[in-house]
């Protein structure tokens, strides 16, 4: 038992100093964290703001190109009570499932930072429930990503990325529609820090504030605050 | 490092404590309107049998029209038909023909007194009862329908009329109880049913949507001087 142990911690070692010798260039990412939120949808229900709390989670693909520009997917979903203090009689259950896709092109590499910009695409799905009735609503927004990253140390990263959507295309139950910056503004800011465990393994803490603001003509504004942690794979 | 993570708490601190200003003030007055609003127009139900509330009430459960689908002046609508033996028609009879459903055809009168500013008597009844015809748009919405002027600031809109059939005419005052039309199922509409909501402009289906409080009902056999009917009840005025 002891000879196995040891053969096992020896292949690992191998396999460890094995995968430093290439240059990954995928990382799987999964993290989970904590959400505060506020949000108002005259559609939905007469209320000014909703405030909502709620578990979230993260799961996400990064691919480094050869030219060192990222292609990254990233899906999340969202669980939570929108409670209105003013008008109990219409809390609901709040449900949001989103698809974030970017493609950002290195623009500048210098000493320890990075600068990469590039385009984002991002899906949601907004579900509205009470009682045995459900509402679904469906964003689908494109924007301009910049992600800035500085190394510390050989163990120590921080990102900073902010996105800026620049149009948003909207279906409710009743209309759908496509909205330019004069009615649709808003943005999605995400300050990560990364602690690096080993070649394939790194720790990371997330921030994000994400807001969104449309008159459509009723009004309709929420915004996130979330802290995340995860674990982030290279291979 | 220490200067670093004090700029990041402070912006982390800055940004949580300004969520009601990025949230806003829009939809306090709708929030108002909820709690407290008392309709100014001595309405009463705009049928003389009994009819069954399919939507009203103020949650999302009893209130179909609470989650607006088109425009927002809609937001405390009621829909009433007919149900006998909790059935909207005989048993035997096919569904699919608006004749068959009780409420099809049956009078309706105005709520309140008022002045006629907009009518729509032209439009067809959905041909098969459930299936909503196809040249229906956010423009038609509401089918044959009137909207009346109560002169407070309070206008009422009653939708779905049976074509052909709306007797008044933009310009005339009605007074309460007057005969306007016969219930039909013309519009966005799964059967013959009144869709009715009191609103706060006169603008087809626009402006806020005001709660339309009725006098003297009786629902489910009960009297009441003044109320909004609920989903589930069965209503018959006084």
């Amino acid at each position: 038992m002891k000879n196995k142990i040891l053969l096992a911690v020896a292949l690992l070692f191998f396999l460890s100093d094995f995968n430093a010798q290439r240059s990954f260039k995928n990382t799987f990412e999964f993290s989970s964290g904590f959400n505060i939120g506020a949000l108002k949808n005259l559609e939905i229900a007469p209320v000014s703001k909703y405030k909502y709390e709620g578990v979230v989670y993260k799961f996400g693909y990064q691919r480094n190109t050869k030219k060192d520009n990222l292609f990254t997917i990233q899906f999340d979903y969202l669980n939570a009570k929108l409670l209105s203090e003013v008008i109990p009689a219409l809390n609901l259950d709040y449900a949001k499932t989103g698809m974030q896709v970017s493609y950002l092109k290195k623009t500048h590499n210098h000493n320890k930072s990075t600068i990469h910009l590039g385009l984002q695409s991002f899906s949601n799905i907004s579900t509205y429930k009470s009682f045995h009735s459900s509402n679904q609503v469906f964003n689908q927004s494109f924007g301009v990503q910049s992600q800035f990253s500085y190394q510390f140390t050989a163990k120590h990263f921080l990102y900073s990325k902010v996105t800026v959507p620049l149009l948003l295309f909207r279906v409710t139950h009743g209309k759908s529609g496509i909205y330019s910056l004069k009615e649709y503004q808003g943005i999605l800011w995400n300050f990560n820090y990364n602690y690096v465990l080993n070649d394939s393994w790194q720790l990371k803490a997330s921030y994000d504030f994400n807001y969104d603001r449309l008159r459509i003509p009723t009004a309709f504004r929420e915004v996130q605050y979330q802290l995340s942690f995860g674990i982030n794979y290279k291979f | 490092m220490r200067s670093l993570k004090l700029i990041l708490l402070l912006t982390l601190i800055s940004l949580i404590s300004c969520t009601d200003f990025l949230i806003g003030d829009e939809g306090k007055l709708d929030e108002d309107i909820y709690l407290t609003y008392i309709t100014k127009t001595d309405l009463e139900l705009p049928f003389k049998e009994e009819y069954y509330v399919f939507a009203g009430g103020r949650t999302h459960f009893h209130g179909a029209h609470h989650i607006i689908t088109h425009l927002e002046g809609q937001r405390y609508a009621y829909d009433f038909s007919i149900v006998i033996d909790n059935r909207s028609f005989p048993e035997g009879k096919d569904p699919k023909k608006n004749e068959s459903h009780y409420g099809f055809g049956m009078d309706l009168i105005a709520p309140a007194g008022g002045k006629v500013i907009s009518l729509e008597n032209n439009i067809d009844d959905n041909y098969i009862s459930g299936i909503v015809n196809s040249n229906i748009n956010d423009k038609n919405i509401a089918g044959n329908y009137i909207i009346i002027d109560h002169l407070n600031g309070e206008y009422s809109l009653m939708a779905h009329f049976k074509k052909g059939s709306i007797l008044v005419n933009v310009g005339d005052v009605l007074v309460k109880g007057q005969k306007v039309g016969k219930l039909g199922n013309s519009g966005n509409s799964t059967g013959p049913h009144l869709h009715y909501h009191l609103q706060d402009t006169p603008i087809y289906l626009n402006g806020l949507g005001l709660p339309a409080q009725f006098n003297n009902y009786f629902a489910n056999g009960k009297f009441v001087e003044r109320g909004e009917p609920i989903k589930g009840q069965q209503v018959i005025k006084k």
